[in-house]
């Protein structure tokens, strides 16, 4: 929300302040403050002009106007689209405005023979922020030629960006951040609260007591229509533009004018915070007494907004209707059949409150946000209702409207002032600070709460604008934000050691967390992927692209998006993983492969490929156990899957694929590292002082001869504590392997014969199995 | 037989005069060609032949002068030679190091995962338990048990993603507060963090629509606003330096009240450069919110009598101040060749 310092100025004294120390305290009090804008630093330069003549030269294809300026005329050229005779802004020569972000000098310019004086402002010209650029900003007729745009705007001025937080509607105002502003700064606040503090119409009877019977209001759903004020005014627009000060003001907090009718109401929005609509009355189908009725709509229902569009109401919205259709979505947005225009000669205006939640729900359903129904779904103070009829029936009168009459539906019982109570001693003891009663007292009092004591208790009575205090927790907050956060210093509490820990988590993520580790360390980078999918997963009502319609567990396809993603960023040679939990809660590794077994440098081997095996290492890695593959590969769309076992328990799975246009394959795996947590092996006899004995057995194989299948021959004896394929090769056509054992000795020096009887064993194994041995190497 | 010996005399000169030779040059390779000659030409050929003499001589005296000499310069030979190996400056040619290691594939962890860990090692040490939670959650956990009620204004502040039956992802760790209280059922003390991946529908420099948080709640009897402050203290000063500054703002969340925000010192500019990237010329970077549990909260989960504060704060965004990174971005995806440069 922009809120213009000088317009905070009339309701507190910030004279002697400046915008960066109002800013600081707003924002150490709990309100952010985004950002400080300096805004029509140049104003006191451009001045009110009358344009006396419009007219077209031969050859000057720019408007020629006559301008005064209360002492001499000028010649103009203009090529803004709104020019005529009237009053505007003018920029005399030798001056700055702004065009875009920066300021540009503006002199006297010869086109022909006609020299152009100074220059005609736009508002954005002016200096207003995201305001027209190609319009004059037309002011009223009444305002005097000369006089300083400085003057008529109070400009310059500083605009504040506030952030307000969703539970403080009531700072979504003028006034409401006014009082808040008086309470940290510990000054009085310019207009009498207590008019507001609780939600009452009796105070406004001066308005109230004047009815008409040109309508009737009916309140058909009264559990989300608490109040509905309206008020029927009749006359003829006095001038052609607002007031400058509106003008300025309705700019600065990021609004335009658009006629004074209108303008008045987005007024008094900004100023009191309470959302108001005005109807021209003679648009309202209906016989005298006019119905307006508010109720729930019916499925289907449709309505031309202000905005120009048209929008399918549902039957939980709430509009406001004549004796046949919505003329309103209520809180939300007008209707376009009732809008009022320049020409409107009877006016109704609409001051109502609808409930916070239903007001959100409309608006988040059709996806129209609008000032009203921001503030209306944030609860609008009960208390501005009538206070904001009030204030615009006099800007009404000024513009030349006569106010005929109100007609009020309320149920202002519903909106009563909490009152929290609660120790002292709750103070300090909640917040672990000692703090002064009368600086509590004080400081909830400039809050508006109103406090008493009793029996040690401290009595609150909340304002009605502050929907937001319900417990005694919120009003230590209360107490404590306004104080300052930094009164409080830390402590750090002496921590009770009880431990509910689940031994079995906290084991797993330790095994985590060195599977990390040992990822890293044998050369593959940990990355993170966005676990979404196009196609599988869970559907995502709401995505944010196509590409991430589902949220997917599949680590492994999000692996090979990665590593695709990277072919096609040039990298050659990867290697990456990523541990997270799958839907089951189940901790996953994923990793991939793409391109050679070696890094591409002059010290290892050259263009060896990546292949399955660069795949294997790391099972072996994670597992150091029998692993087994599963023997049915299945075959998907752009390569073939298979399982990954170890013991018969499924660890694993991996994936080898290959793609148009990459030239290697991409291999990917996958481990589910709850299962691989579990598979541990007793340690069988592994010290020895004596040094081990390695010895190879080469032996022919079939061609459709597994290794896996042969390996357990090898361990016949319990000295034979490691197998590994040390060869593979082909001679004379047959293929062979070249085993290598790693025995240990044990207690005792092995004799050759000792070796040999275990060599024996192996070899009349491996024969009786169909392997024909070649050599053995002793 | 005086001939043997003269010619025994000359081999011993000889021998002195090599030795003599190898000792004087600087050349290692003059040294080891003396001494391998030495070795093969007198040592093995030389001497064995002039020994061969000794049986043929006849004259006791001239076969114990001839065996003496001989002896002596084999003596010699041996002794000295090995002296001027030991002398023998120890060379070793070295090819160009500065050619590339032979290092295999240079791994890394994630910068996320290494922040979470020192997250973790430091609210360990203070005594907190570490607790998980799922990521696809209910509405209840993620949002109505933290007093965020259906059609509350604060929804708007965590842009959610909804899945059917009424799931969604969690846009925090905090409903693992309801889930760490609901298992205790009314045991106190609590003290527990939670860390996390969480979900929310937002994608630019600084915002991803998945990241980590990490979640701490401690609820027991008397916990107190000061309690939060201190120990978020000790934990910024321990995972950024000793010398930051923490301060605390008001703000707003449902589940807490009161509420603040936590900003650090940056530790960038140390708040001397008003045009400085990383904190906006502030000063000071918002890291993380926090506050007393809200009673709402309590009730939600049936805990009575109990006070305690709660806390999170976004993985990313520390990992993105500490190591300098400007955009969330880098971390996801492809771009992770530079997780290689040692960062910590």
């Amino acid at each position: 929300m922009k809120v213009p310092l000088n317009w905070i100025a009339e309701f507190v004294d910030i004279h002697d302040l400046s915008h960066s120390q109002i800013a600081e305290k707003l924002v150490f009090s709990g309100t952010e403050v985004e950002s400080v804008l300096k805004v029509g630093e140049f104003a006191h330069q451009y001045r009110v002009v009358e344009v006396i003549d419009v007219s077209k030269r031969e050859g000057i294809r720019l408007p020629v106007c006559t301008i005064y300026d209360g002492q001499s005329k000028y010649q103009v050229l203009t090529g803004a689209s709104n020019i005529k005779k009237g009053k505007f802004i003018w920029c005399p020569p030798n001056s700055k405005v702004k065009k875009g972000d920066e300021f540009v000098e503006i002199g006297i310019k010869k086109v022909k023979d006609i020299s152009s004086y100074g220059m005609l402002l736009s508002p954005a010209e002016i200096g207003f922020p995201e305001s027209e650029e190609d319009k004059l900003l037309e002011i009223p007729d009444y305002v005097e030629v000369g006089k300083k745009a400085s003057e008529i705007f109070k400009l310059p001025d500083y605009v504040l960006d506030v952030s307000v937080t969703p539970q403080r509607g009531d700072l979504l105002s003028v006034l409401g951040l006014s009082i808040e502003l008086s309470a940290v700064l510990g000054r009085s606040i310019k207009f009498e609260t207590e008019r507001i503090w609780s939600a009452e119409a009796s105070i406004y009877q001066e308005l109230l007591s004047k009815t008409t019977d040109e309508f009737d209001i009916l309140v058909e759903n009264s559990e989300v229509c608490k109040v509905y004020f309206g008020g029927l005014f009749i006359g003829k627009l006095r001038n052609n533009a607002s007031d400058p000060i509106i003008i300025s003001r309705l700019y600065l907090c990021g609004s335009r004018p658009i006629n004074p009718i209108v303008d008045a109401t987005n007024y008094i929005l900004f100023e009191v915070g309470q959302p108001t609509h005005a109807f021209d009355f003679d648009k309202i189908s209906g016989e005298k007494p006019k119905k307006v009725v508010v109720r729930n709509s019916k499925k289907g229902e449709k309505i031309l907004c202000l905005d120009g569009k048209e929008r399918e109401l549902s039957d939980q919205d709430l509009v406001i209707a004549d004796s046949n259709y919505p003329i309103a979505i209520a809180g939300v947005i007008g209707g376009e059949k009732t809008a009022v225009s320049s020409h409107t000669t009877k006016i109704l205006l609409e001051s109502a409150f609808f409930t916070p939640a239903n007001v959100r729900r409309t608006s988040k359903r059709l996806g129209v946000d609008t000032e009203s129904s921001y503030r209306f779904s944030r609860r609008v103070n009960p208390s501005g209702i009538i206070l904001a009829a009030q204030r615009i029936k006099s800007i009404l009168e000024k513009e030349g409207f006569e106010f005929v009459g109100a007609r009020l539906y309320e149920k202002y019982a519903e909106f009563q002032n909490k009152t929290i109570e609660f120790l002292f001693e709750f103070l300090s003891q909640y917040t672990g600070v000692e703090l002064q009663r009368k600086d509590i007292i004080s400081t909830l009092d400039r809050l508006g709460i109103k406090t008493s004591e009793r029996d040690g208790k401290i009595i609150c009575r909340v304002p009605i604008w502050r929907g937001d205090l319900n417990i005694k927790e919120d009003i230590v907050e209360e107490v404590i934000r306004v104080l300052g956060y930094d009164k409080i210093s830390g402590t750090i509490p002496k921590f009770p050691g009880r431990y509910d820990e689940d031994q079995s988590s906290v084991e797993m993520r330790e095994f985590v967390e060195k599977i990390r580790d040992k990822m890293a360390s044998i050369g593959y980078i940990e990355v993170k992927t966005y676990p979404f999918s196009k196609n599988e997963g869970i559907a995502i009502k709401n995505p944010i692209s196509e590409d991430f319609a589902f949220v997917s567990d599949r680590l492994d396809d999000r692996i090979l998006e990665v590593i695709i993603d990277s072919i096609r960023k040039g990298m050659k040679n990867i290697r990456i993983f990523e541990i997270e939990k799958d839907f089951s809660e189940n901790w996953i590794l994923a990793f991939g492969i793409y391109g050679y077994s070696f890094p591409q440098k002059w010290s290892f081997p050259k263009d060896k490929k990546a292949d399955v095996f660069d795949l294997k290492e790391v099972f072996e890695v994670i597992i150091p156990y029998d692993i087994n593959f599963s023997d049915q590969y299945v075959k998907e769309t752009n390569g073939i899957r298979s399982d990954v076992f170890v013991k018969d328990n499924k660890v694993g799975e991996i994936f080898v694929s290959s793609f148009k246009d990459i030239p290697d394959n991409i291999f990917v795996g996958k481990i589910n590292l709850n299962i691989a947590s579990q598979i541990t092996e007793k340690f069988g006899r592994f010290h020895s002082e004596l040094p081990l004995i390695e010895r190879d057995i080469s032996f022919y194989i079939k061609d459709d001869t597994r290794w896996s299948d042969i390996k357990k021959i090898f361990f016949i004896s319990e000295n034979v504590v490691d197998v590994y394929v040390f060869d593979v090769w082909e001679k004379d056509g047959r293929k062979s392997i070249t085993a290598r054992l790693v025995i240990n000795q044990g207690d005792r020096t092995m004799t050759s014969e000792d070796i040999n009887s275990i060599l024996n064993n192996i070899i009349s194994e491996l024969t009786k199995a169909g392997f024909e041995v070649r050599t053995l190497q002793i | 037989m005086k001939d043997a010996i003269d010619e025994a005399k000359k081999l011993k000169e000889e021998v002195i005069r090599k030795i003599e030779e190898a000792t004087k040059t600087d050349s290692d390779e003059e040294k080891n060609k003396i001494i391998s000659e030495l070795k093969s030409k007198y040592l093995k050929e030389k001497l064995p032949e002039m020994f061969k003499i000794i049986p043929q001589t006849k004259e006791v005296e001239q076969k114990k002068l001839l065996g003496k000499i001989l002896n002596e310069i084999k003596e010699i030979i041996e002794t000295k030679s090995k002296e001027i190996e030991e002398q023998k400056k120890i060379e070793f040619k070295l090819p160009d190091i500065t050619l590339d290691g032979r290092t295999r594939f240079l791994g890394a962890t994630h910068p996320v995962s290494e922040v979470m860990r020192q997250i973790k090692k430091i609210f360990e040490k203070m005594g907190f338990e570490v607790e998980d939670g799922p990521e696809v959650e209910g509405d209840w956990y993620n949002f109505t048990a933290l007093n965020i009620p259906p059609d509350h204004p604060a929804r708007d502040m965590q842009d959610t993603f909804y899945l059917e039956d009424n799931r969604l992802l969690r846009t925090h760790t905090s409903p693992v507060q309801i889930r760490a209280m609901e298992k205790r059922r009314g045991k106190i003390p609590i003290k527990i963090i939670a860390p996390g991946r969480v979900f929310r529908r937002d994608w630019d420099a600084t915002h991803s629509p998945v990241f980590h948080q990490v979640e701490g709640l401690y609820v027991d009897k008397k916990v107190r606003m000061s309690d939060l402050f201190g120990v978020l203290e000790f934990f910024f000063k321990k995972f950024f330096s000793e010398d930051v500054k923490v301060r605390f703002r008001p703000s707003y969340f449902p589940f807490t009240e009161p509420s603040a925000e936590v900003d650090v010192s940056c530790s960038i500019c140390k708040g001397e450069n008003k045009s400085c990237k990383v904190c906006k010329g502030s000063g000071f970077l918002e890291v993380a919110g926090c506050g007393m549990v809200h009673p709402e909260v309590f009730r939600s989960v049936q805990y009575t009598d109990v006070q305690g504060f709660a806390f999170g704060m976004g993985v990313e965004r520390l990992t993105m101040i500490k190591y300098n990174i400007d955009d969330i971005r880098l971390l996801f995806g492809s771009n992770f060749t530079f997780f290689k440069r040692r960062y910590f």
